[in-house]
């Protein structure tokens, strides 16, 4: 039978109701580590769409990983300019589920009059909370 | 069987309409290449991947494993009557799937974490060992594969090209004619492509291009440069000539499958002309290849 998305899901959550009364009691204590973590990533995608916005580089080659020049940064804005794209508000922000310790951010991009979602990945590689792709 | 070369590229070369080419009265427009420029056929068949592709094949399914040095894939496609076909792929830990009704020309795609169902993302390291799997899984079945190994052919290829921000959740819907332009009867011939941005509209000279689309070139694309053929891609160049690495052709690279499309020449365009792969600046175009991608026929 083949494991759709919802099978794995309902299998997981079997276990997690099994576990749940014995994690409980640790719930609280986790609980600051467990919220500041989210808080950092969307502050990090906040603050590479506000950057975009504001065509700032030296904002720019700081929450990226991979803008490290200016005209690297020059040329991505260029590109923003040519497809007059703009970001909207993140829709999402959800953990990847392949324990990778990085957060998806759903974010809503106009290009080229068209609006769509886009994911963006944010992660900590030990130089803060950045923009991987 | 490949289309005889020289008549139709010396009329493309020419600007005629059999070509459906506008010549541009554009000063940048790049020197065309003569009739002896012309590119030599080079080999149809996927590149050689390294690992060791074990498959079990029954009427109506396709299942095995795919391992090399650096990944490890599992794979499964199955019929379930009605020209319904299941496809399922894990690698790194997340399960792609798709359901194909080949009937309805209606497909859907998902992406998530094995452990969990949580959503994830295709990135560098997936596309690369999904690509090793694609060529492995191309050269295994060979030309002749059944249903249930192509539309496993077609699954790893979108999956294969899919951009870091593409949702892995996605909805297709194929027409003939509508969704998707074949472009058979112009294989070895210069095809337009174009696509637009704010800048420029579609077929403006410094969005658009002739391709030389079909089996060419390997694994490399080449763009008419001073008078050669060069490896330096351009960006946004005024009608700029190029080939190879079978451009136009839906997949990654050269194969076994021959879909040749507008909507793929186009997406090749993009990936191929200052954007990267990962890059989310082709994401629309290459939405628009799934279609093509997903039903429409070999052209050979």
């Amino acid at each position: 039978m083949k494991k759709t998305r919802l099978a794995v899901q309902l299998s997981g959550l079997l276990v997690l109701g099994l576990l749940g009364a014995s994690a409980t009691r640790a719930e609280s204590t986790r609980r600051t580590d467990g919220e500041a973590e989210p808080r950092a990533a969307l502050a990090a995608v906040n603050e590479y769409l506000a950057a975009v916005e504001a065509k700032s580089c030296p904002r720019l080659m700081v929450i990226t990983s991979w803008l490290h020049s200016e005209e690297a940064c020059e040329n991505e804005l260029g590109e923003f300019a040519r497809h007059h794209a703009r970001f909207g508000k993140v829709a999402k922000l959800a953990k990847d589920g392949r324990g990778t310790g990085a957060w998806l951010a759903t974010a809503r991009l106009s290009k080229d009059g068209r609006e769509r979602e886009i994911l963006l990945r944010i992660e900590n590689r030990g130089r803060g909370w950045q923009i991987q792709s | 069987m490949r289309k005889p070369l020289s008549v139709p590229l010396f009329l493309c070369v020419l600007g005629a309409s059999a070509c459906a080419v506008t010549p541009s009265s554009d000063p940048e427009e790049a020197n065309a290449p003569a009739p002896t420029d012309f590119p030599a056929a080079t080999n149809t068949s996927p590149a050689g991947t390294a690992g060791t592709l074990d498959a079990t094949v029954t009427r109506d399914q396709i299942s095995g494993k795919f391992d090399n040095a650096a990944d490890s894939v599992t794979f499964t496609s199955s019929s379930k009557g009605n020209d319904v076909y299941e496809v399922t792929v894990n690698v790194h830990g997340m399960t792609l799937d798709a359901t194909f009704s080949l009937a309805d020309k209606v497909a859907s795609f998902d992406g998530f974490s094995s452990a969990n169902g949580e959503d994830t993302q295709i990135q560098e390291e997936d596309r690369a060992a999904l690509k090793t799997f694609y060529q492995a899984i191309q050269t295994k079945a060979g030309k002749e594969a059944g249903k249930t190994a192509d539309m496993l052919i077609r699954a790893a290829g979108i999956w294969a090209e899919t951009g870091s921000s593409n949702q892995l959740s996605q909805r297709v819907m194929g027409e003939e004619g509508r969704g998707w332009t074949l472009l058979c009867d112009r294989i070895g011939t210069y095809v337009d492509g174009t696509h637009d941005d704010w800048d420029y509209d579609r077929w403006d000279a410094k969005s658009s291009y002739h391709v030389l689309i079909g089996d060419y070139g390997g694994g490399t694309t080449y763009y008419w440069r001073n008078n050669a053929w060069s490896t330096q891609a351009y960006n946004h160049a005024s009608w700029p000539y190029e080939y190879g690495n079978c451009f136009g052709r839906c997949g990654d690279s050269c194969g076994s499958g021959h879909v040749y499309s507008q909507d793929c020449l186009d997406h090749d365009g993009c990936v191929r002309n200052g954007h990267s792969q990962a890059s989310f600046w082709c994401d629309d175009e290459f939405t628009s290849c799934m279609d093509d991608f997903s039903f429409a026929p070999n052209c050979y």
